[in-house]
C-alpha cells in the first residue's frame, strides 16, 4: 500500500511531470486504477480491505483532481520543484485588468443583465485558456517557477471570477 | 454451502455461490425492492402482483402496524396515525418542513429531527421508514427464499449528511445489512446505461414525490462517472398536488378544513394530476365530511399555468450542474427521466425544449431506480464476475468548518468524487490556548448560519504555546456512502481527537437499541435474535472473503506459519458459526474479530499486489498508445 500512497501523482497515473499532459491518458489511468481499488470492489471484503480501499481510492481521487485542473496541476509541479508558495505578486497591468473585470461583473449583476454575464463568462474562459498556454511555456520550456507562481496566482484570480459570475447567474435564474 | 469446503483447506477455490442481494428504492410516495435473478434485474412484486408499495404506515390503537396499500386506504379515516411521505421528515427539524399547516400530524419539536405523536407513542421518522423497509425485506426474503446478504438503499443525490445518516439508521433498524447508499439518479443511469450500452454524457432528471435531483454523468465502458449533481430536496411531484389543492380551496373558498377533508382533497388533487397526463381536462369531485359536495373541472392549460413556477424552478439546478461540469446543452447525448411525476406531458415538453432533444423514457420511471440499485447490489456482493461496472459518485453539497466571524471555510467542495479525504491546517489564536472547538457545516453559503450544522467537537490537551505556533490538521473523510467523519490532530505533539460525525439529529446506538425494544412483548428475545443474525451474516461474509483470498494468494503471499495461523482462525470461526448456538453471540463476534485481525497484514499485501499489477498494466498500455 505504501508503494501507492507515497507515489507522486504523475507517476501514479503514468505521466511525465509536465504542465502539458495528455488528458485522455490521465482519464484512462484514473478509471483503470479506480476499477481495481474502489471500495465497491471490496464491499464483500474484510474490514481491513475496506479501510485500505477507501484510503487508496481517496488518494486516487485527490491525485486526479490535482492533475485535472490546470492551476492545481501547476501548483503541484511547483511543490515538486520545491516551490510550494504561490505568492500574491501580480503585475500592475494585471491589477488594472482585475478591477475592470470586477466592475463589469458588478454592473451586469446589478442590472440583472443575463446576456452580459453570459458573454463575460465566455470572455473569461478565453482569458483562462490564454493563461494556461502561457503557463505551459513558463513551466515546461523555461522552468521559471518564480514567473509560474505569478501566473498561477493570476489564473486563480480568473477562476475566482468565474465562480462569481456563476453565482450571479445562479441568483438571476432562481 | 461454502462452509463444507473448509473441510479441505486449499484444495479448491472457494465456490462462487450466489448471494441474495436487493436494491431498495425508499421513495416519498412509493417504495420498491428489486433483485437480479439469473441475469436480469426485476422488481419483486407482492402476493397480489403489485411492484409498488405505497410509502404509507398506519399505526392502530390495537398496536397493529399496516404498511402500504392497507395503510393508504386508512389515510382518510385516520389521518393523524397514517404517516404518508415520511421521507420529507428524514433528518429534518420542524422548521424545515413545508406546508406544515396542511399536515394532519402532531409534530414534536425534538432536537434535530422532528418526531410524530401517534397512538403508538412518539415516533421518529427513522422508525416509520424502518417499517417500510422491513416490509420490503420480508417480501424479498419470501420471494427469493433466504436471508439477504445485503441491500443497496437509494437516496436522493441532494440528500445531506443528516438525511443520509437517518436513512442508514432506518435500514439498520429494519434488520438490513447496508452494502451502500446509492444516489437515485446514479441508480437510474446504471439501469439505462447498461440497458442501452450508452457512451458519452448523459443527464438524469429525477422528479420524485418529494425531491428533485439532477445529475450529469460520463459513461465510458462500464464506468459511470458523476460529473456534477444538484437539486432541491424540498421540491417534488407532491408540490404539483398542492398547487391543485390550493387552487381548489381558493376557487371554492373552503376554510377551516378538517384533516380528513384536507387529506381527501389532496388525494383527489393527486388523481386529477395523474388523469391530466392522459386527457385534456378532468373533473374533481368528492364529498366533504360536512356533507357538502365538491365538483370542479380542471383543464390541462389551467394545470400548466398553476404549476409553471414549479417546473421553472427545476431548471435552475439543471443549469448549475451543467455549469459545474463545464458543459453546454449541446454536449449532452441523452436525458433520462425518472420518477412518476415525469409522466406529465408539459414537463416532458419543457425538458425536450431545454435539451433540444427528446428525453429517454423507455424504462418505467417508477422502477428504474430500484432496478439500478439491484444491479449495483448484485455487483457489490460479488455475484457479478465480469467486473465491468464501476461507479464514481460525488458529494452534492460542500463540507466545511466554521471560522472566525461565522464564516464557512470549505474543506471538501461540492461535486468532489467520493471517497474523498482532505485536510486543512488551523492554528491557535491565543497564547497558551489548550483547546480548540470545531463546528462542521454543510452547504454552499458563506455564512455558517445559512448552512446546515452537522456537528461540533473539541480538540483538547493542546500543549500551551504562543498564539499561532500550534499546527492543527483537520481531516475530512467522506466514504463511498457519502457519509462524513472528521478528525483533528495537533501536528507537533500528535494530540488527536476523532469524531465520526453523527449529525445532532442522528440516532445514537442506545436510541436504536431502545427503538428495537420499544413496545414489543418479547423484546429481549427479538433483540438477541437480531444481534445473532447480524453477527452470523458478518461472520459468513468474512469467511467467504477470506476463503477466496486464501485460494487466490494464500500460498504466494504468506509464510507457512502465517498461512497456518489464518486457517486456524478460519476453523475456529466456522465451528462456532456451524453450531449456530444462540447463546454464543459474543463468541461469534470475538472469533470474527480474531480472524479480521489475523488477516489484516495479508489484506495489506494483497492490496499491494493489486496496486502493483494495476500500475504496471497501465504502463504497458501507455507504451501501446
Amino acid at each position: 500500500m505504501s508503494s501507492l500512497m507515497g507515489t507522486n501523482y504523475f507517476e501514479l497515473f503514468g505521466l511525465t511531470p509536465k504542465f502539458t499532459i495528455d488528458m485522455n491518458s490521465l482519464d484512462h489511468s484514473f478509471r483503470r486504477l479506480q476499477t481495481e481499488m474502489h471500495p465497491d470492489r471490496y464491499a464483500a471484503g474484510t474490514e481491513a480491505e475496506k479501510r485500505m480501499a477507501m484510503q487508496l481510492s481517496s488518494n486516487l481521487n485527490d491525485g486526479y483532481r490535482a492533475l485535472k485542473h490546470p492551476s492545481s496541476r501547476a501548483q503541484y509541479l511547483m511543490s515538486l520543484a520545491g516551490k510550494p508558495e504561490v505568492g500574491n505578486a501580480v503585475s500592475s497591468a494585471f491589477l488594472m485588468a482585475q478591477m475592470e473585470w470586477r466592475e463589469a461583473i458588478e454592473e451586469a449583476r446589478a442590472g440583472k443583465n443575463m446576456s452580459e454575464l453570459t458573454s463575460l463568462s465566455r470572455r473569461l474562459r478565453q482569458a483562462i485558456a490564454e493563461q494556461e498556454k502561457i503557463l505551459a511555456v513558463v513551466i515546461d520550456e523555461q522552468s521559471d517557477f518564480n514567473l509560474a507562481a505569478q501566473r498561477v496566482s493570476e489564473l486563480r484570480f480568473y477562476e475566482k471570477l468565474r465562480v462569481e459570475i456563476d453565482l450571479a447567474l445562479d441568483a438571476l435564474e432562481s | 454451502m461454502a462452509l463444507l469446503q473448509i473441510a479441505e483447506p486449499g484444495q479448491s477455490a472457494a465456490p462462487h455461490q450466489h448471494r441474495l442481494a436487493v436494491g431498495i428504492d425508499l421513495g416519498t410516495t412509493h417504495s420498491l425492492v428489486a433483485s437480479v435473478k439469473s441475469t436480469v434485474a426485476e422488481v419483486l412484486p407482492d402476493e397480489s402482483g403489485r411492484g409498488l408499495l405505497p410509502s404509507v404506515v398506519h399505526y392502530a390503537a390495537s398496536g397493529d402496524i399496516d404498511v402500504g396499500w392497507d395503510a393508504r386506504s386508512k389515510s382518510t379515516e385516520d389521518p393523524s396515525n397514517t404517516i404518508v411521505s415520511v421521507k420529507r421528515f428524514m433528518g429534518r427539524g420542524i422548521n424545515d418542513i413545508k406546508d406544515i399547516e396542511t399536515l394532519p400530524y402532531q409534530f414534536v419539536n425534538a432536537p434535530g429531527m422532528v418526531k410524530l405523536n401517534t397512538v403508538a407513542g412518539e415516533l421518529s421518522p427513522v422508525e416509520v421508514s424502518a417499517e417500510i423497509l422491513k416490509k420490503l425485506r420480508l417480501r424479498a426474503e419470501q420471494t427469493l427464499g433466504g436471508d439477504l446478504a445485503g441491500a443497496v438503499i437509494t437516496v436522493p443525490a441532494y440528500f445531506d449528511d443528516a438525511q443520509r445518516q437517518a436513512t442508514k439508521d432506518a435500514a439498520r433498524l429494519a434488520g438490513l445489512s447496508v452494502l451502500r447508499l446509492l444516489n437515485e439518479p446514479t441508480a437510474a443511469a446504471i439501469a439505462y446505461g447498461l440497458d442501452n450500452a450508452s457512451e458519452g454524457i448523459y443527464c438524469v432528471y429525477d422528479l420524485g414525490g418529494g425531491t428533485f435531483d439532477f445529475s450529469v454523468l460520463r459513461l465510458t465502458r462500464g464506468v459511470f462517472e458523476v460529473l456534477a449533481t444538484s437539486g432541491d430536496s424540498a421540491l417534488g411531484g407532491d408540490d404539483f398536488d398542492y398547487a391543485i389543492y390550493h387552487w381548489l380551496i381558493n376557487m371554492l373558498d373552503l376554510r377551516n378544513l378538517s384533516h380528513e377533508d384536507t387529506r381527501k382533497l389532496l388525494t383527489e388533487a393527486r388523481l386529477a394530476k395523474e388523469r391530466l397526463s392522459e386527457m385534456p381536462a378532468t373533473e374533481l369531485c368528492c364529498t366533504l365530511s360536512r356533507g357538502s359536495q365538491i365538483q370542479l373541472i380542471l383543464g390541462r392549460d389551467k394545470f400548466i399555468e398553476l404549476t409553471q413556477d414549479l417546473l421553472t424552478k427545476t431548471f435552475s439546478p439543471v443549469r448549475r450542474a451543467l455549469r459545474d461540469a463545464d458543459l453546454q446543452v449541446e454536449d449532452v447525448q441523452g436525458v433520462v427521466l425518472v420518477g412518476g411525476a415525469t409522466r406529465m406531458p408539459h414537463l416532458q415538453l419543457a425538458v425536450s425544449e431545454f435539451f433540444l432533444r427528446q428525453p429517454l423514457t423507455n424504462l418505467d420511471p417508477d422502477k428504474v431506480v430500484a432496478i439500478g440499485a439491484a444491479i449495483q447490489a448484485n455487483a457489490l456482493v460479488g455475484n457479478r464476475s465480469d467486473g465491468e461496472l464501476l461507479l464514481l459518485d460525488v458529494i452534492p453539497l460542500s463540507l466545511g468548518l466554521e471560522t472566525m466571524g461565522g464564516l464557512s471555510e470549505k474543506i471538501i467542495p461540492r461535486n468532489s468524487t467520493i471517497p474523498s479525504a482532505m485536510a486543512q491546517d488551523f492554528t491557535t489564536f491565543k497564547d497558551g490556548q489548550t483547546a480548540m472547538s470545531f463546528h462542521i457545516v454543510q452547504g454552499e453559503r458563506e455564512l455558517v448560519s445559512e448552512c446546515r450544522s452537522l456537528a461540533k467537537f473539541e480538540l483538547r490537551g493542546i500543549p500551551p504555546m504562543v498564539a499561532g505556533a500550534a499546527r492543527i490538521r483537520v481531516t475530512f473523510q467522506v466514504d463511498a456512502d457519502g457519509l462524513l467523519s472528521v478528525s483533528a490532530r495537533e501536528q507537533t505533539t500528535g494530540v488527536e481527537s476523532n469524531i465520526v460525525v453523527k449529525p445532532s439529529y442522528g440516532l445514537t446506538d442506545t436510541e436504536i437499541a431502545g427503538m428495537l425494544t420499544a413496545g414489543i412483548a418479547n423484546a429481549e428475545h427479538d433483540k438477541h435474535m437480531r444481534a445473532l443474525r447480524e453477527a452470523q451474516v458478518e461472520a459468513r461474509r468474512l469467511l467467504d472473503a477470506t476463503e477466496v483470498a486464501m485460494a487466490e494468494d494464500g500460498h504466494a503471499l504468506l509464510a507457512r506459519t502465517e498461512w497456518a495461523a489464518i486457517w486456524d482462525k478460519i476453523y475456529s470461526l466456522a465451528e462456532i458459526l456451524m453450531l449456530g448456538d444462540a447463546n454464543e453471540v459474543n463468541d461469534l463476534r470475538k472469533a470474527t474479530d480474531d480472524l479480521n485481525a489475523e488477516t489484516a497484514e495479508f489484506a495489506a499485501r494483497r492490496m499491494d499486489v493489486t496496486v502493483q499489477r494495476a500500475l504496471s498494466g497501465k504502463l504497458v498500455e501507455n507504451v501501446n498508445i
